[in-house]
């Protein structure tokens, strides 16, 4: 068995995680993952109480000013570094159109909402991913770490992925990674094809995800600059 | 001492290799493989005692599975073929000597007993047992060599030592009911049987022994610190105790003192008592008493205790181990976060370990590095059982 890899992963929910799962898998075919959970923490079914972090963008807000705290101001300080390769911490595009209000959070910088015209896409993730580094308490992303940005969300991946005929990807340029609401596609599918968001829907429908990667990769442009960063993070470390 | 514990194709093991100190915590999700792994030693501590067979496997505390179960099986999976083992590999070195096994037992005839395939026992580069493949035909393929030729050894031969210790491992999985004597105890064994029977008569050797023994004083000592509400705590003959019909009737049952209350209502048995105290007397046995095994292991050493006693007890049976004239070793599975907090591992004889599943369900066993950055963070603010907990260590369910 060649040398197992550590992917500890921060989501804003649990299909994400699936999605994402899946996703390593795709890029790394044959090699030996464990995967950790860090966020959300599997009791976080409810509003976050005390330390807890909580779901959703918030609870991936919570988690990075936690991690940064352990790791003395910054997470690429803490000791998870020591037990895992890889951090992943994802955060979907529409968040770049939120309030720090939205989220119940208590913030001095305002520097939510950030969204800018799209396409690009990228125009609205590269300001989102500043304000993830600023979260994580870091100026660049740090060595062993890997932000995911799906435009606009994680559902814009699913449907690539398993209705790679749907309409809305037909659009010419970036236009299904700017679709507001992808979401939305997945809850009006027809009754047969239709996919709860749930981790259990999620899971059943894991190996399509993983067989359908490379095309995902290959049209939607935030899937290929995860890829390929988490690719190069990757080669660093020995097999 | 087992240095390094090799396994291949056993259960979710399909290759692992730990290097083990003197006391091994391994932490993980609920069927990570924690049990599997104290279980693979279980397997080749019967086979060096000379034969692997559903009962010489019950008596160290294995579950007896049949060969579909014990041999890894894997489903195919992407850029991987679907493995199909032949044996089960397994191996142990230490002390400069060494034991390894291929064993072998097909999966559509089970038999009753498994087959030695290949055996090695080595004492530095020399083979003083070297069973190929093709011997299996000539000799009993069903016996272990190593466990017939041990008697040719001098007694301190560093191989011998290795196979002894191997050969008296065992898995506790200590239960409450047995521990109070209201149930039987499924393995006996001596001091304590393998769910914590006998523990009554196994107190009493040990209180015996502190006369002779300054580390017996000190382990009782230390054991009754850590039952606070206890002036003092023995064995008594059943008869001669206050306890209810509904106790099991065995010859002798544990007896504390209760401080708090009054003078001639203050004795109570086993029976009677808090469950954490029974399990800090039955660790404290394990550590103190002489015919206690050099080598076992605990599964879910944390049962029934409070979480500041688990850490408590845990950092004093540390000590125990450390500090014992006889140099003993222990594997101990736990999902109380508060244990690690009571672990010294600035020493590096004390190993703490993740156990995880990969994404395929292998079983990895990863030893938490311990260095100062940690060990800052682990005395401020962020102590080992939050950090495990937070998920910054492995090891922990992504349910």
């Amino acid at each position: 068995m060649s040398e197992v890899l550590h992917v500890a992963i921060v989501v804003e929910g649990p299909t994400d995680y699936v999605v994402l799962t899946a996703a390593v898998e795709a890029l790394l075919p044959g090699r030996e993952i464990v995967f950790t959970q860090l966020q959300p923490k599997s009791s976080e079914t409810l509003a976050p109480v005390g330390r807890e972090t909580g779901l959703g963008w918030a609870g991936v807000y919570r988690w990075c000013r936690q991690a940064s705290r352990e790791g003395g101001g910054r997470v690429s300080g803490s000791v998870l570094f020591g037990s895992h390769d890889v951090l992943i911490v994802q955060v979907d595009a529409d968040v770049a159109g939120k309030t720090y209000r939205s989220g119940h959070i208590e913030e001095d910088i305002q520097d939510l909402p950030c969204e800018r015209p799209c396409p690009p896409p990228s125009a609205t993730t590269n300001a989102l991913r500043q304000v993830v580094l600023r979260w994580m308490g870091e100026a660049a992303v740090p060595a062993g770490c890997v932000l995911c940005t799906p435009s606009k969300s994680m559902e814009a991946w699913v449907i690539a992925a398993l209705f790679p005929n749907h309409r809305l990807l037909k659009q010419k340029g970036s236009g299904w990674e700017c679709h507001a609401d992808p979401e939305a596609q997945l809850s009006q599918r027809p009754k047969k094809s239709r996919i709860r968001k749930t981790r259990k829907d999620y899971q059943s429908k894991s190996e399509e995800f993983v067989r359908a990667w490379p095309a995902v990769r290959k049209g939607l442009s935030e899937a290929k600059r995860f890829s390929k960063e988490l690719l190069a993070q990757i080669a660093s470390k020995p097999q | 001492m087992i240095e390094t514990l090799s396994v291949r194709q056993f259960k979710s093991l399909e290759s692992v290799e730990v290097q083990l100190g003197h006391v091994n915590v391994f932490i993980g999700a609920n069927g990570s493989g924690k049990s599997n792994l104290l279980e693979a030693m279980g397997v080749l501590s019967a086979a060096a005692d000379g034969k692997v067979t559903d009962q010489s496997l019950q008596q160290r505390g294995v579950r007896p599975g049949v060969p579909a179960l014990y041999k890894s099986s894997f489903r195919k999976s992407a850029g991987k073929p679907a493995p199909r083992p032949l044996y089960i590999f397994l191996s142990a070195a230490g002390g400069g000597a060494s034991y390894s096994v291929n064993l072998h037992n097909p999966l559509d005839r089970p038999m009753p007993a498994w087959q030695f395939k290949t055996e090695s026992w080595k004492k530095g580069t020399q083979e003083l047992v070297r069973r190929p493949p093709a011997a299996s035909r000539r000799s009993n393929p069903e016996q272990g060599l190593a466990a017939l030729l041990a008697v040719e050894r001098a007694p301190t031969d560093p191989a011998l030592l290795l196979l002894k210790e191997l050969q008296g491992y065992v898995i506790y999985s200590p239960s409450t009911g047995v521990l109070r004597g209201t149930a039987p105890e499924p393995q006996s064994r001596q001091p304590v049987g393998l769910s914590g029977g006998q523990l009554p008569a196994a107190i009493h050797q040990v209180l015996r022994s502190r006369r002779e023994s300054k580390y017996a004083r000190r382990v009782s000592r230390e054991a009754l610190e850590l039952i606070d509400w206890a002036d003092s705590y023995g064995s008594r003959r059943a008869s001669r105790i206050p306890l209810s019909p509904a106790a099991a009737a065995s010859p002798r049952v544990v007896r504390f003192t209760d401080r708090y209350m009054a003078e001639d209502r203050n004795v109570l048995s086993g029976y009677d008592a808090s469950e954490g105290a029974l399990y800090v007397l039955f660790l404290a046995v394990l550590a103190a008493h002489e015919s206690s095994p050099t080598l076992c292991a605990v599964d879910n050493a944390d049962h029934g205790l409070n979480p500041r006693l688990a850490r408590s007890l845990t950092s004093r049976l540390c000590e125990w181990y450390l500090k014992s004239p006889r140099p003993r070793q222990i594997l101990l599975s736990t999902h109380n976060p508060l244990v690690l907090d009571g672990l010294p591992l600035k020493d590096d004889r004390v190993r703490l370990f993740t156990v995880s599943r990969t994404n395929t369900g292998r079983t990895t066993v990863k030893r938490v590095t311990i260095d100062e950055q940690l060990l800052a963070k682990a005395k401020g603010e962020y102590p080992l059982s939050q950090l495990w907990v937070m998920g910054h260590l492995g090891g922990i369910s992504n349910v």
